[in-house]
């Protein structure tokens, strides 16, 4: 087989950590019993799987309340769950123009219902200046909903600042830590979060189709789907508690057990390391794209304000069609185009060309980098 | 005569609950066991803890410490069979 290069782990990491295969495939061959339904001990045990992974999301995102971590199928559901149970019309909520389109179609959809949005502009390289918040709030601002990190640029936007506005003024602080969780330090304390959403299978290193939030204690919302939760079973209205209110269906158990591998890998391995480890081949990365003819960059192009992301171009050359040679001729996976966040491409001047985007993990090794920017080299001096 | 014996089941929410008391308990060694839940004490959760009377008290202590483990009382069942000794 062909060496492959995969620096696409902003879409989503992979490899994943050798244990979350075990988990998964153990859970599968050994457990398979569907958690909540009835109580026969492999019943309890696969409740125990999910339990286990509250407890292990609650330590790293330095929260209290296990139960009120709810399991979505992805962030996406994560973001309209909150989004469309906590607004209502009338209401204003504040985002930034970097955010990515879980957040901005939910918000059009809601805006077209009559909540009032409105859209802070970043700086040209994504960042939030967070006294722009208190300019735009208004007497019904009821919601901030801020991304942790952009997958565009990777820019890392100033939560805890946000966060402490919000906690001033009275109003819920929404974070999507899609990217960022497992990257950047999310703690729901120091930051000021009340809803926190996740996604399982990028920084985290658990698999896809996993996902989810969590919701302060006191803070209530109306559930997206309603059915069978294994408990008040006698009655047809839904239950009232966490997370059992916003968990109907059998859950992705085996996935969730491998998202619990995939945080307990990043605590048996160190947070800090893995972000040595990234900073690392970022400043070698951009180093080297900086000397290349014909890059533009895109973002901080400082390895300390972004996540392991960056977007680039080349000059002469669509997104795409760099992308693709890229794949062809060098075996290296980088995704192109928009990147679901046509408002951060916006924000930083690419939406009518999109950039070519290049993602690391801790997986990625220093040749893996050198292999890439020989690659860009060739191609540019092919040009 | 027969002698009147009685189970005492901790009911639960969901099984998350249960099984975080369960947890509790183990680790600080108090005997119980995971149950079904007898029709007659709830219709909320399937799943309930068994524990002997001489530990009630003990349980209730630990669920008044504020460790947020949400439960729906306790109940006392009268034992229908002496077959096993369902308390161990």
């Amino acid at each position: 087989m062909k060496k492959i290069i995969y620096l696409d782990n902003a879409a989503t990491t992979w490899p994943k950590p050798e244990s979350v295969y075990q988990v998964i495939d153990n859970f599968n061959r050994n457990i398979g019993a569907n958690p909540g339904r009835g109580s026969s001990s492999k019943t309890l045990e696969a409740a125990g799987v999910l339990l286990t992974t509250r407890e292990t999301l609650a330590k790293f995102f330095n929260l209290s309340d296990v139960s009120r971590i709810v399991f979505t199928k992805n962030i996406t559901e994560a973001l309209n769950t909150v989004l469309k149970g906590y607004l209502n019309p009338g209401d204003h909520v504040i985002t930034s123009s970097m955010e990515h389109n879980a957040v901005a179609r939910p918000l059009n959809t809601l805006k077209n219902a009559g909540v009032e949005v409105t859209y802070v502009t970043c700086t040209a390289d994504g960042s939030l200046y967070p006294p722009d918040l208190e300019r735009y709030w208004k007497k019904n601002t009821r919601m901030v909903v801020l991304l942790a990190a952009s997958n565009v640029t990777g820019t890392i936007q100033p939560l805890q600042e946000a966060g402490r506005i919000c906690r001033e003024r009275g109003a819920v602080f929404l974070v999507d830590s899609a990217q960022g969780a497992g990257n950047i330090p999310i703690d729901v304390i120091e930051q000021n979060i009340d809803i926190l959403t996740f996604t399982g299978h990028k920084g985290l290193y658990g698999p896809q189709g996993t996902g989810g939030f969590y919701i302060r204690p006191g803070l209530e919302i109306r559930t997206l789907v309603e059915g069978g939760t294994g408990s008040l079973s006698a009655e047809t209205r839904q239950p009232d508690f966490f997370p059992d209110k916003f968990e109907s269906g059998t859950p992705n158990t085996p996935g969730i057990a491998g998202l619990g591998a995939g945080v307990n890998f990043i605590q048996k391995t160190g947070f800090k390391a893995i972000r040595q480890h990234e900073k690392k081949l970022m400043d070698i990365l951009l180093d080297g794209l900086q000397d290349i003819q014909g890059v533009a960059i895109y973002g901080p192009r400082d390895s300390h304000r972004q996540t392991p992301v960056v977007s680039l171009n080349l000059a002469g050359l669509e997104c795409g069609e760099l992308s693709f040679l890229l794949d062809e001729n060098f075996g290296i996976m980088t995704r192109s185009g928009l990147h679901c966040a046509p408002l951060a491409h916006q924000t930083i001047g690419t939406l009518s060309r999109g950039t070519c985007r290049v993602s690391l993990s801790y997986f990625t090794t220093r040749e893996d980098i050198e292999t890439f920017l020989e690659a860009i080299r060739k191609i540019s001096r092919a040009l | 005569m027969t002698i009147e014996i009685y189970d005492y089941y901790v009911l639960f929410p969901n099984h998350q609950e249960g099984l975080r008391l369960h947890r509790k308990l183990k680790d600080i060694g108090i005997k119980c066991t995971i149950s079904p839940t007898p029709r007659e004490a709830s219709s909320f959760c399937g799943m309930s803890l068994l524990v002997s009377e001489d530990n009630v008290r003990k349980v209730e202590e630990i669920l008044a410490e504020n460790n947020g483990i949400k439960t729906e009382g306790i109940a006392k069942i009268k034992r229908r069979t002496t077959l096993w000794n369902k308390t161990c």
